[in-house]
């Protein structure tokens, strides 16, 4: 016994010298703790051994001296030495890991934790050997873990603890940073052993869950990711990765986990993850709420999927045509696009003047180009996000700002179509209400009334209630048809306003509204607004009439005015801090959405500026007749770039050098001209849309073998860079060939046949001559003997249109047999920069003849000599070329149109055709076939000419094939031939023959192997198709 | 000619007994076209009218021949006009021997066979030939030695030169709008005529119009012009003319016969003004904001 006393002072002793403090702690427990000598020997040692292990070790020491005698009294002296050694392992490079167990077993006997507790501690320290076994070095990793574990022993079942604790035994052999993702997860209540099948599953799966788990859990709960854990763990068996999966759900904005979860819900167990996955990224465009339609729509997407996967994908993408053509009718919705016609006929028939009817999603498309240049472009998309909040199935509220009605891109908001298409007229006829109804015409004097009261924003409100409940009167009045409609639409935009507001603002503008409406409630609001309700509903019943005017409503808007101002004053609402009061008195109603909004002011704005570039329309007619005679070469550029003016000026200064125009007339236009010009610059949305150059293509794809739905965008423009010369310079240089070309022609006959009568011979006689010549002959006068009739071919019905391809490779020089090659590939690089340099300086003459001919310089003079010969034959004719570089951005550049004349901006046009980008053929096929269907000829060509298969970055998702985009032109190609459109491809591509033998129907195809020959070549064709 | 037959052996031709004008056509004055009419046929001036189908063009000349033939201040031998308008519809076919007149064959013989430009000549009335550029070159040629100070007409066949009664005048019609510039009237025709414009009316008077025609009621009257004015807005998309009068007045007709307003305007303009289904659509639309549904 002695000698064990004696070897405790010596451990106590050596403690000691590592630290002082610890050491007399032990001996202050040795005393408390009730044990043998012999276990007080061991537990001393065990604390010295720790205390050795290492740097500032100590610490972890003063945790189990001060649990040892708790320890030993609660769970015996052998437990309190099993758990000393089992520390002692954990000890080596950092005291933390240590310390944390000593921490955490302090905590469990601190607590009043179950007997099971501690019979689960084995399965967190086999666990944390294991960890520590591998990651020795990783201390703060160890600690974490024992943090974590023994947070999980508290919170959890034995059963839990064991997935747990296995769950991370099985992670600590993959990867270090998913072990620490998994302990990081350990305050959510995640039921382990169920997350443990997913990780039996796949581990990587398992991983890809941690990943996103706890932001998954923040925005849907943890049922719901309980919920989905059977299909996580069906798709990890088939080894897909759910990680896309999950991402897409965490990226979801909007949508409960309710509403997801009945979507989910409704999937066959089956359904494959990618599937799953396009239909939850476009989960906002369907009608969550609406099970049973949902259910018929994926149904069918899943059986398209069964046949075709990638139409599957495409269709649940809704990218397919028949996917949102399905969605769209089951859903009953009215898309903007597929009425716009009618709705904008119906505008145009009901006003009686050319307004623009456009919807959001063409707004934004022109505010995405124009946002560089507009300033204003943001605030208007901040506002549309606002007003997005409006109704669910009404995205957008109607806006008309004097100049065009803006209408949302789709209504759902009823169950069938006919209703939806209602809400559609019943909007627009509301807007146009405004027009019909005077307000636009006295829109400056009523925005000078409104800017007279001090608060403008209670005055503006005021005027939009009064102004559309008198728009909607005189419309039901009117259009005793519109009546029902607009009827209709009230009750059902007075059932949506439920809710009323709180300050007395607030309470009697809602009044107004409501009565507006046709909803008379006495019981809204309380006392002590009651009275003024009352006179406001009579005071806005008086627009109720046949005769009432803007100036009508403006005197309404006065008196209502003046009553909610008052009350408004004396009224206070208690139970709110200032902060709320002041936000709560700004407040205003919610928009009634079929009456959409108003912006008086923006609206006086564009009327102003209307009539200011009407001003100008004829301004500039005065000066085309000034402009035209001038000779480019006189341009004085340099003083252009000081004056900083349009081409146009440009004409208008050298005249004043040539002294045509009398100096201070002109100079009066001028300043004219610019203040319009900077007027308008300064235009607003109305303005920017007015133009319109966009078109929307579907596209086909074969391997989903359905049409991609509105998949490109086309951009048709006539912003070329104009090269005057080129066209003279081409017949300069080529007589020979045109008069070929013109010979050809002209052996064209005109292939109308029509009824010749009176003819000397023919097919059949015609009666009433012979007749007459039986009649004469009887009469004993000679008769006459043109009594036949004859079928002659008398005229020509065609239309022609030339579709030259401009993509990048068509500045490729013409391979010239005789001549030694002279460029090298680098030489390109630099021709391509002096190409651009030239043609920017109007000088492309010097470049071409410093360079030789490119590709589509041939194509060019090809048309060029067709032009002038078809000039003369009468054909109608149109000259495009296009380019393009994804799917988003195809330039249609229209050189000239059917209808224009062959004048010298065609001509430059033509010229000014340069390589650019990609030759996307589809989408510019579709567009020059709708062009051509225009014509409404008898004969309509279109004759496209390129140097190499169709080719886009984005023309089907594998780059490296062709056969997406030779597929998409061919049906672009068919789709022309069923519009009676006969389609030529010309191309200089000597593999030419494999593709285009493939694409052009009915071989409507030519391989020009000398490619010089084109302009014969094209002439040839041209005969064979139009003759 | 060897002279068989003399223009007494044409008087005996009986002239047909026919549209004799004796109830005063329904007719509502839009401008002085009525004082114009009356101020050219007393300098006996030819008469152009211009305008748009179903504006009332023909109505017109019916109404002012009653007033100038069966009218309290018409002379005698106006009054005893038996046909006092002669109305030629003119189509790519028509000849100048329809319109002078030609020999039939009658049996064994030749039956001379007056045109009715020839009985209005002969007789004194009002001839109206109705879009006067569809008809064959020859026979708008034919009319110019009418139109001017000779006032007289040459009838080949009969190999002779007939002066025109002093009572006859020259009408002719011609729409602006559909026809096709190769179908202009030659300037020197129309420089042969005084001319009077005509457009569909106003809703106030159109409404008058349709009222009396269909007999329908007055508010549905107000209705069908306003659609019709609306309707109006739409030309140059495939229908260049507008919809006219007359086809409202047919809605109203229908419509007093207890076809429900949407169906009568659907058959009688919708489905009539254009083929394009988007402009047929707008049309109905139109239609069911003005007319409530059944």
């Amino acid at each position: 016994m002695p000698l064990l006393m004696s070897e405790l002072g010596q451990v106590i002793a050596d403690l000691g010298k590592i630290n002082q403090k610890s050491a007399a702690l032990l001996l202050e427990e040795l005393e408390s703790i009730a044990c043998p000598d012999a276990v007080k020997l061991q537990w001393a040692s065990q604390c010295l051994n720790i205390a050795d292990s290492g740097w500032h070790a100590w610490k972890s020491v003063d945790v189990f001296i001060v649990i040892g005698a708790a320890l030993c009294h609660q769970r015996g002296s052998d437990e309190l030495l099993r758990i000393g050694d089992y520390a002692c392992q954990l000890n080596g490079y950092s005291f933390e890991p240590c310390r944390r167990y000593f921490l955490g077993i302090e905590t469990l006997l601190g607590s009043d934790a179950s007997p099971r507790s501690w019979q689960n501690l084995n399965y967190i320290e086999e666990t944390g050997s294991a960890i520590h076994e591998k990651y020795q070095h990783a201390s703060n990793l160890i600690s974490d873990y024992f943090a974590a574990a023994f947070d999980i022993l508290f919170r959890f079942s034995a059963q839990e603890i064991e997935a747990w604790s296995q769950l991370a035994s099985r992670i600590l052999l993959h990867d270090r940073g998913e072990l620490l993702r998994f302990i990081n997860l350990v305050g959510l209540p995640i039921t382990w052993s169920k997350v443990m099948d997913l990780q039996d599953a796949s581990p990587r799966a398992f991983d890809q869950l941690l990943v996103t788990y706890s932001e998954l859990e923040a925005k849907y709960g943890q049922n719901f990711i309980e919920d989905i854990q059977p299909m996580l763990v069906a798709w990890a068996k088939n080894s897909r990765p759910i990680g896309p999966f999950l991402d897409e759900l965490v990226a979801i904005q909007g949508r409960t986990s309710a509403e997801l979860w009945g979507l989910l819900s409704l999937l066959p167990e089956s359904t494959d993850i990618g599937l799953t996955t396009s239909m939850i990224r476009n989960c906002h465009a369907l009608p969550l709420n609406n099970k049973k339609l949902v259910h018929a729509w994926f149904s069918a997407g899943i059986q398209v999927a069964n046949g075709n996967y990638e139409a599957g994908l495409a269709f649940f993408e809704l990218d397919s045509s028949s996917s949102i053509q399905l969605l769209e009718k089951l859903k009953g919705q009215v898309s903007f696009a597929d009425c716009k016609r009618v709705l904008q006929l119906y505008a145009e028939a009901i006003s009686g003047r050319k307004v623009r009817v456009a919807s959001f999603e063409e707004l934004d498309l022109s505010l995405k180009d124009q946002a560089s240049t507009q300033p204003g472009a943001d605030d208007v998309r901040v506002n549309r996000a606002a007003r997005s909040e409006a109704s669910e199935d009404y995205r957008e509220l109607p806006i008309a700002d004097g100049l065009s009605i803006v209408l949302p891109d789709c209504i759902s908001l009823y169950e069938t179509v006919e209703e939806n298409f209602r809400l559609y007229k019943v909007s627009l006829l509301h807007q146009l209400g405004y027009f019909e109804f005077d307000t636009f015409d006295q829109i400056a004097s009523i925005e000078e009334h409104i800017c007279t009261y001090d608060d403008q924003i209670l005055a503006r409100a005021l005027f939009q209630i009064l102004e559309d409940a008198r728009i909607d009167w005189r419309l039901e009045r009117k259009f005793r048809g519109a009546a029902g409609d607009i009827k209709l639409q009230k009750k059902y935009a007075l059932i949506k306003r439920q809710d009323d507001p709180i300050m007395p603002r607030a309470q009697l503008l809602e009044v107004l509204v409501r009565a507006s409406l046709g909803g008379s409630s006495e019981n809204f609001p309380a006392e002590p607004l009651r009275e003024t309700a009352k006179l406001l509903r009579m005071l806005i019943a008086k627009l109720d009439s046949d005769i009432s005017g803007p100036k009508h409503t403006l005197e309404v808007l006065d008196d209502c005015y003046g009553l909610i101002c008052v009350d408004d004053n004396k009224t206070s609402v208690d139970g709110f801090t200032s902060e709320e009061a002041t936000f709560l008195a700004s407040e205003l109603p919610a928009p009634v959405v079929f009456h959409g909004e108003m912006d008086t002011k923006q609206i006086a704005e564009n009327m102003e500026m209307l009539e200011m570039e009407e001003a100008q329309a004829e301004l500039d007619d005065d000066m085309m007749s000034l402009s035209f005679p001038v000779d480019p070469d006189d341009l004085d550029i340099e003083e252009l770039k000081k004056g900083d003016v349009s081409d146009a000026m440009g004409m208008l200064v050298t005249d004043l050098d040539a002294g045509l125009v009398d100096i201070d007339q002109a100079g009066e236009k001028d300043e004219r001209k610019s203040m319009a010009e900077n007027k308008l610059a300064a235009g607003k949305i109305s303005r920017r849309i007015k133009e319109e150059y966009r078109f929307l293509y579907d596209e086909w794809d074969h391997i989903i073998d359905d049409y991609r739905h509105r998949w490109c965008t086309l951009y048709e423009s006539r912003d070329l860079i104009e090269e005057a010369d080129y066209v003279q310079d081409t017949l300069t240089e080529h007589g020979d060939i045109l008069r070929r070309v013109r010979k050809q022609l002209n052996k064209l006959k005109p292939e109308l046949l029509r009824k010749v009568k009176g003819v000397p011979d023919g097919d059949e006689m015609d009666l009433e001559r012979t007749i007459e010549a039986v009649v004469d002959r009887k009469m004993g006068f000679s008769p006459s003997e043109n009594i036949y009739i004859q079928r002659q071919r008398k005229d020509r019905d065609v239309s022609a249109l030339f579709l030259l391809d401009m993509s990048a490779s068509t500045d490729d020089l013409i391979p010239d047999p005789d001549a030694e090659p002279q460029f090298t590939a680098e030489d390109y690089e630099d021709e391509d920069f002096l190409t651009t340099f030239f043609a920017r300086h109007g000088d492309m003459q010097q470049s071409r003849q410093v360079r030789g001919k490119r590709i589509i310089d041939l194509e060019k003079e090809s048309v060029i000599l067709m032009a002038e010969a078809l000039e003369e034959l009468g054909d109608s004719y149109s000259i495009c070329g296009f380019s393009g570089y994804g799917k988003d951005r195809i330039d249609y550049f229209l050189c000239k149109d059917f209808k224009d004349p062959y004048d010298i901006r065609a001509k430059g046009r033509i010229g000014g055709l340069e390589p650019a980008r990609s030759t996307r053929m589809g989408p510019a096929i579709r567009h020059a076939t709708k062009s051509l269907v225009k014509t409404e000829s008898r004969i309509k060509a279109m004759f496209i000419l390129s140097d190499g298969y169709p080719q886009d970055f984005d023309y089907g998702k594998d780059r490296s094939s062709k056969e997406y985009g030779v597929k998409d032109t061919m049906k672009a190609l068919a789709e022309a031939r069923q519009q009676g459109v006969q389609t030529f491809c010309l191309t200089v591509d000597p593999s030419g023959h494999d593709y285009l033998r493939e694409m052009c129907p009915d071989k409507q195809y030519m391989v020009i192997q000398d490619i010089t020959q084109l302009p014969d070549e094209l002439s040839k064709v041209y005969r064979s198709l139009t003759g | 000619m060897d002279g068989r037959i003399t223009l007494n052996d044409l008087k005996q031709i009986p002239i047909d007994d026919g549209y004799s004008l004796l109830e005063e056509p329904y007719y509502l004055p839009l401008a002085d076209e009525v004082e114009m009419f009356t101020a050219a046929y007393e300098a006996r001036l030819p008469v152009l009218l211009k305008g748009p189908t179903g504006c009332g063009k023909t109505r017109f000349v019916e109404y002012m021949a009653h007033r100038l033939y069966r009218g309290a201040d018409s002379s005698e031998h106006r009054r005893g006009v038996s046909q006092p308008l002669q109305t030629v519809s003119c189509h790519e076919d028509l000849s100048a021997t329809d319109l002078v007149g030609r020999y039939l064959l009658k049996g064994e013989e030749t039956v001379w066979q007056d045109g009715p430009l020839m009985k209005s000549v002969k007789e004194g009335a009002i001839c109206y030939l109705d879009e006067i550029v569809e008809a064959r070159k020859d026979s708008t040629v034919l009319i110019h030695s009418l139109t001017d100070h000779r006032r007289i007409l040459p009838v080949e066949k009969l190999g002779l030169i007939l002066d025109a009664h002093s009572d006859f005048l020259l009408v002719i019609s011609y729409n602006p709008g559909y026809q096709s510039v190769l179908k202009d009237l030659k300037t020197s025709t129309r420089q042969r005529f005084i001319a009077i414009d005509f457009d569909y009316p106003d809703v106030e008077r159109e409404t008058d119009i349709i009222l009396h025609e269909s007999t329908v009621e007055k508010s549905i009257a107000m209705e069908l012009a306003t659609l019709g004015e609306r309707i109006r807005n739409l030309r140059h998309h495939g229908f260049d003319e507008g919809i006219s009068t007359r086809l409202l007045v047919y809605a109203g007709q229908l419509i007093t016969r207890n076809i429900s307003p949407i169906r009568a305007c659907d058959a009688a303009i919708c489905r009539a003004v254009s083929d394009d289904v988007d402009v047929q659509r707008a049309i109905s639309e139109v239609v069911s904001t003005v007319f409530p549904a059944d």
